[in-house]
């Protein structure tokens, strides 16, 4: 299955770049969208001394990981984002017709390419801060890692979620909903503390890309103690089993609209 | 519009019998009024709900407020106009599109305002269009400081609207030398 899948990603890509102009403008919109994103601390730390008792190399740390999970799910699972245009058009019957895991189909088709752009950001960002912030030795190398894995399974589960949406409201082939929760995910880019608690709630339990970036970084840099580790394993092994029961729930509800 | 060159439905816009850019542009009030609206009454609720933590703007500032906003409508306009066209070499409109967000989002203020940027990342700011479409308008609106002075505000987005005029012109022309239209 993997081969199958890392196959038919070598596809997509070989595709893709026969358009080369729109391949490269897709690299560069993904480098450009990121460098934006850490221009932002930038210039709130030449006018803050600090936010909530964060360094501003935290909050890059706190941005690589989240880089490094988008662009992962972009590149790999790029396909959930497709689920309304399939649905739309009635693509989502081949999906159904054929003798393999839909779920595997989905996340398999397709592939982000500003994701791949995105991910380089991430990964070139996150020991260039972990060595700043003399966290690169080999616990903080491997605690990364499994961050990494955990934020990619829990990113992908809750654009899956989101996109399942499409199952019982369909909106001519597109939803905001997803885009949306993607959005309100966003603000997990600061430490948790600056907001309300309701809002904490919301980024660690509902939306929860505090799991992605903000608590590997609190652990990392020891404000919250090694054991929720399991905290971030368990909530993403939770949210992939729920998105996938979501998913197939929805197949369930599933109309076809003909070809 | 970069959609419709991505799928091939500019093809019916390129024969109508009235200019490329004077349909987009009526398309795009159109559109933009009911947008508007629709915001007007978010800000509408949001004074309601949050009107002791926000500035009353001044009356005497509407009429510079009124033709700044107007100027910076029609620069940003231009300037999706702008962007889109190149989706003719691209054959791709996420790329484009995703570009143009960041560098609106971030050089206009709608991330952060400009005032807060550092010395030399605002006298970058201020030789991009992009403060013109959202800070500058804002600031004419609240009584603050434009960085460059109300009569140079409306001057740059009247010399960035006539570039973008001047852009639209060269690269639809060619595209027009050699287009292919997909789909349809």
């Amino acid at each position: 299955m993997i081969r199958i899948f890392l196959e038919m990603k070598a596809q997509y890509i070989k595709t893709e770049m026969e358009y080369s102009a729109n391949f490269w403008m897709m690299l560069f919109s993904g480098v450009l969208t990121r460098l934006v994103s850490m221009a932002a601390p930038f210039v709130i730390y030449s006018n803050l001394p600090d936010i909530a008792g964060w360094k501003r190399d935290e909050i890059y740390l706190i941005l690589s990981f989240l880089f490094i999970a988008e662009g992962l799910c972009s590149v790999l699972f790029e396909g959930i984002w497709q689920m309304p245009a399939m649905v739309f058009d009635g693509k989502f019957d081949c999906i159904l017709s054929r003798p393999v895991s839909p779920l595997f189909q989905v996340i398999s088709y397709g592939m982000g390419l500003q994701g791949i752009s995105v991910f380089l950001v991430g990964a070139v960002s996150l020991p260039v801060f972990l060595k700043r912030l003399d966290l690169f030795h080999p616990l903080g190398v491997v605690l990364s890692l499994f961050f990494v894995l955990c934020g990619t399974l829990l990113c992908m589960s809750i654009y899956l979620m989101g996109n399942c949406v499409v199952f019982w409201f369909d909106a001519g082939g597109r939803t905001t909903i997803p885009y949306t929760v993607s959005q309100v995910g966003q603000y997990a880019r600061y430490p948790l503390e600056i907001y309300p608690n309701i809002m904490r709630f919301l980024l660690l339990f509902l939306v929860p890309y505090g799991f992605i970036c903000v608590v590997p970084v609190e652990i990392l840099r020891g404000s919250a103690a090694w054991t929720e580790c399991f905290g971030v394993a368990g909530v993403s092994a939770v949210f992939f089993l729920v998105a996938r029961a979501v998913f197939y729930r929805g197949i369930r509800h599933y109309e076809s609209v003909g070809m | 519009m970069s959609r419709e060159i991505k799928t091939g439905q500019v093809a019916a816009r390129c024969v109508r019998p009235a200019a490329f850019l004077t349909q987009y542009l009526a398309e795009m009030v159109g559109a933009l009024l009911i947008q508007g609206a629709v915001n007007l009454f978010v800000v509408l609720v949001g004074f309601l709900c949050f009107g002791r933590y926000m500035t009353i703007p001044s009356a005497s500032a509407l009429p510079a407020f009124a033709l700044c906003l107007i100027l910076a409508v029609m620069l940003r306009l231009m300037m999706i106009d702008v962007f889109s066209l190149l989706c003719f070499f691209t054959t791709g409109y996420l790329g484009i599109s995703w570009t143009r967000a960041a560098l609106f989002d971030f050089f206009s203020g709608a991330m952060i305002p400009v005032a807060l940027f550092p010395g030399w990342l605002k006298a970058i700011a201020c030789c991009t269009p992009f403060p013109y479409m959202l800070q500058a308008p804002v600031a004419v609106l609240l009584g603050q400081d434009t960085l460059v002075g109300l009569p140079a505000v409306y001057g740059l987005q009247t010399v960035w609207i006539l570039i973008f005029l001047g852009l639209h012109g060269l690269i639809y022309g060619l595209a027009r030398r050699n287009l292919t239209i997909a789909g349809g």
